[in-house]
């Protein structure tokens, strides 16, 4: 009996086999078509939870994800510009908005999706600084992917209410606020002595008691600057921090930081919007265990920076055409909401529905809608080098007790002229 | 010149790959920095020459200066100090102790801790907070300071008491090992003649053991110079840039200041300080070699 049924199943097998190996073809037929690799350093939980619903956008347009995820920023920065000047560069890789991917445009890097900005509309829904950020010489040459802010305070409501304060409207009322925290055994100011913090801390003293004429004179790095006396005020502002911080505050990382606002022993910390994050994983809720405002004096302003996919250039045409239908992918609105909701942060477009997100989160989608209130922050339009020698000198200044604002506006000034 | 190929052929071709590959990557390498500190390469290379712009403005960098002159200090006290702790200690064991393998170990045991871990450490117990300032004002003593990471002019000290923790021990091995091949007759002799102990370490001992104590100022010297994971670890440059060293200054324009050029020519300042160093060594070697070729009559 087998002998006489084996020719049958021979040929049910060879149809399988043929069945298989044909879809087999057509499948990787459609990777090698639609495949592009990723580059970047989104490693921690919520992080990687975000990338996979730009992966998964990517796949229901017909598209494979390669991920090549890196933890650690400095040295996935560091291996992705080796590749990108490498002659093997992946389809697209992680920049934070800023001067990098302006020199790397100028090494003739990076590619050119305007065709994707132009179709898909892009000038109506992002806002200008933003799409700035990813322009070079008129060219897009990356899809920007998230926005976070720069001029957030974080605040511990239960701490101004034991202390019989409001939430400060200006930078005096803010100081004002201080003293009697102080008074009432809390630390005004959660912050570690590390360069950058103070650097950041000076970044938003600068942008509350100046506004956006002053933030704007000091991002395009003009020396001149510090001469202005919103310069000179924030700089004594700075000098006052110096006796409104905990003795443990030398040279403690941001997160430990959070930490004391976050058990109620301090009432401020100026940090950007990834210190929200620290506070959900925690369990607080905003607006009930946890309080987020703008910088006081600027506080109907939204201070930005962000992440983009910058597109390499020097590319096949297939990853060219995978590269158009990744930007299409991480602009596309529900992409950008839930993106934005596993990360914690707010979506680039402008025309994302609000409903779901909390409200610190809310009210900076107000503002980023309004095309008034949206300022590049420092960290996108001064170059790493400039950025660098202020933060040089503000750690100097700060390690020098007996300085004099004078002389520390010099410093910063001359820091700031050297390093041009 | 026949003869010393035939005499020398073969070994010079087993050699030659890794001659070839010390030429390229190390040599060409450092030729290539040396080409990029004369540009004004950013975040990539960028070969238009620049004449020496980079130069004058380290010449002017006030955290150059700071990490250089940290560099003199650190070095220099790593090495005297280093030798000092692990010469007593090796004395010490030296003595003919009951647990001396046990002792030895102990004292070994910091090498085999990462410089970041080391620099980790030192860091919880330099916290006033709940270091070892903490634990010396709850013994009793309230006005007790040790708080040497948020002081601009000690900070550089603070690295300098962790890399002490992290290398003595192996000085220690090193001059154990070299003691412990020094022959006992001398020690005889020594008692016979009626020399004391201390006399015949700093007058006899120390200058037999001369090689053994310059490998380990060489090993000490070359640890100075490339602290950098320590630095970062510990005081992440110190209040400012107080503790910072020329390792990290490198490092960090190299990278997230994307200064390529100006790095570039930090290290080689580093380089030519490096050789400066090494210049009396090598001649006193060059004259030592022509000196005995020389006698032999070549």
């Amino acid at each position: 009996m087998p002998q006489a049924h084996a020719p049958v199943r021979f040929s049910r097998l060879a149809l399988r086999a043929s069945a298989l190996a044909a879809t087999a073809l057509v499948f990787s037929g459609m990777a090698s078509a639609q495949t592009i690799e990723v580059m970047h350093w989104w490693t921690s939980a919520s992080e990687s939870a975000a990338v996979k619903v730009l992966a998964e956008t990517y796949g229901a347009a017909g598209g494979t994800w390669k991920d090549t995820a890196i933890a650690g920023t400095g040295v996935a920065q560091k291996a992705i510009i080796a590749r990108l000047s490498s002659g093997n560069p992946p389809g697209a890789s992680m920049f934070n908005f800023g001067k990098r991917i302006d020199e790397m445009a100028s090494e003739g890097l990076l590619g050119d999706i305007s065709d994707v900005a132009q179709r898909d509309k892009w000038a109506a829904s992002v806002p200008a600084p933003i799409l700035q950020a990813v322009t070079y010489k008129g060219k897009v040459v990356a899809v920007p992917v998230t926005v976070a802010g720069v001029n957030w305070v974080w605040f511990s409501p239960k701490v101004l209410k034991t202390a019989g304060v409001a939430a400060p409207k200006t930078m005096d009322e803010m100081f004002a606020a201080a003293d009697k925290i102080k008074a009432a055994g809390f630390t005004p100011f959660a912050i570690g002595t590390q360069a950058w913090q103070l650097n950041w801390l000076y970044g938003n003293l600068l942008l509350g008691n100046g506004g956006r004429a002053v933030y704007e004179q000091f991002t395009k790095a003009d020396p001149a600057v510090y001469a202005t006396p919103s310069a000179a005020k924030a700089m004594e502002h700075l000098l006052r921090v110096r006796g409104l911080i905990d003795p443990a505050a030398t040279n403690r990382s941001w997160n430990d930081s959070t930490n004391l606002v976050m058990t109620d022993r301090a009432a401020f910390q100026f940090m950007g919007d990834w210190a929200k994050g620290e506070f959900l994983s925690a369990g607080k809720k905003p607006g009930v265990d946890f309080g987020c405002m703008l910088t006081p004096g600027a506080q109907d302003l939204y201070v930005v920076m962000g992440d983009a996919f910058a597109m390499s250039g020097k590319v096949n045409a297939e990853t060219a055409a995978a590269q158009k239908k990744l930007a299409a992918a991480v602009m596309d609105p529900r992409a950008q909401r839930r993106f934005a909701l596993a990360k914690g942060s707010i979506p680039v477009r402008t025309d994302v529905p609000s409903v779901g997100f909390d409200e610190c989160a809310v009210n900076a989608m107000k503002l980023m809608a309004d095309p008034k209130a949206v300022v590049a922050g420092a960290p996108i339009v001064l170059s790493g080098d400039v950025n660098g020698a202020i933060t040089d000198a503000i750690g100097k200044i700060w390690a020098t007790p007996s300085i004099k604002p004078d002389a520390a506006l010099q410093m910063l000034a001359s820091a700031m002229k050297a390093a041009k | 010149m026949k003869r010393t190929w035939r005499r020398f052929g073969p070994a010079m071709l087993a050699i030659s790959p890794s001659l070839l590959a010390a030429l390229v990557f190390f040599y060409g390498c450092i030729g290539w920095m040396i080409y990029i500190s004369f540009t004004r390469s950013k975040l990539v290379p960028n070969y238009e020459w620049q004449g020496a712009v980079q130069y004058t403005r380290l010449a002017s960098d006030e955290r150059w200066h700071t990490a250089l002159g940290n560099l003199v200090v650190f070095g220099g006290l790593l090495v005297i100090l280093s030798l000092a702790i692990g010469a007593l200690l090796a004395v010490f064991l030296d003595q003919k102790v009951r647990f001396e393998g046990v002792l030895r170990t102990v004292y070994l045991y910091p090498l085999s801790i990462s410089y970041v871990v080391t620099g980790l450490v030192w860091q919880w117990l330099l916290n006033p907070e709940f270091g070892l300032q903490k634990i010396v004002r709850d013994l009793g003593f309230t006005t007790f300071e040790f708080n040497w990471l948020a002081d601009p002019d000690r900070a550089i000290y603070a690295v300098l008491l962790a890399a002490l923790w992290h290398g003595s021990g192996l000085v220690m091995a090193i001059l154990l090992a070299g003691l412990r091949g020094i022959d006992g007759e001398i020690w005889r002799a020594s008692r016979i003649d009626g020399i004391p102990a201390w006399r015949m370490y700093w007058h006899v001992i120390v200058p037999m053991l001369a090689p053994v104590i310059a490998t380990c100022v060489v090993l000490l010297s070359l640890n100075a110079l490339r602290a950098y994971d320590l630095v970062v670890a510990l005081t992440g440059g110190g209040p400012g840039y107080a503790s910072d060293l020329p390792g990290k200054y490198v490092v960090d324009f190299s990278s997230e200041r994307s200064n390529l050029g100006l790095a570039a020519a930090a290290a080689v300042e580093m380089l030519a300080l490096l050789a400066l160093l090494l210049l009396p060594q090598a001649v006193m070697g060059w004259r030592k070699r022509r000196a005995e070729r020389l006698a032999a009559g070549h």
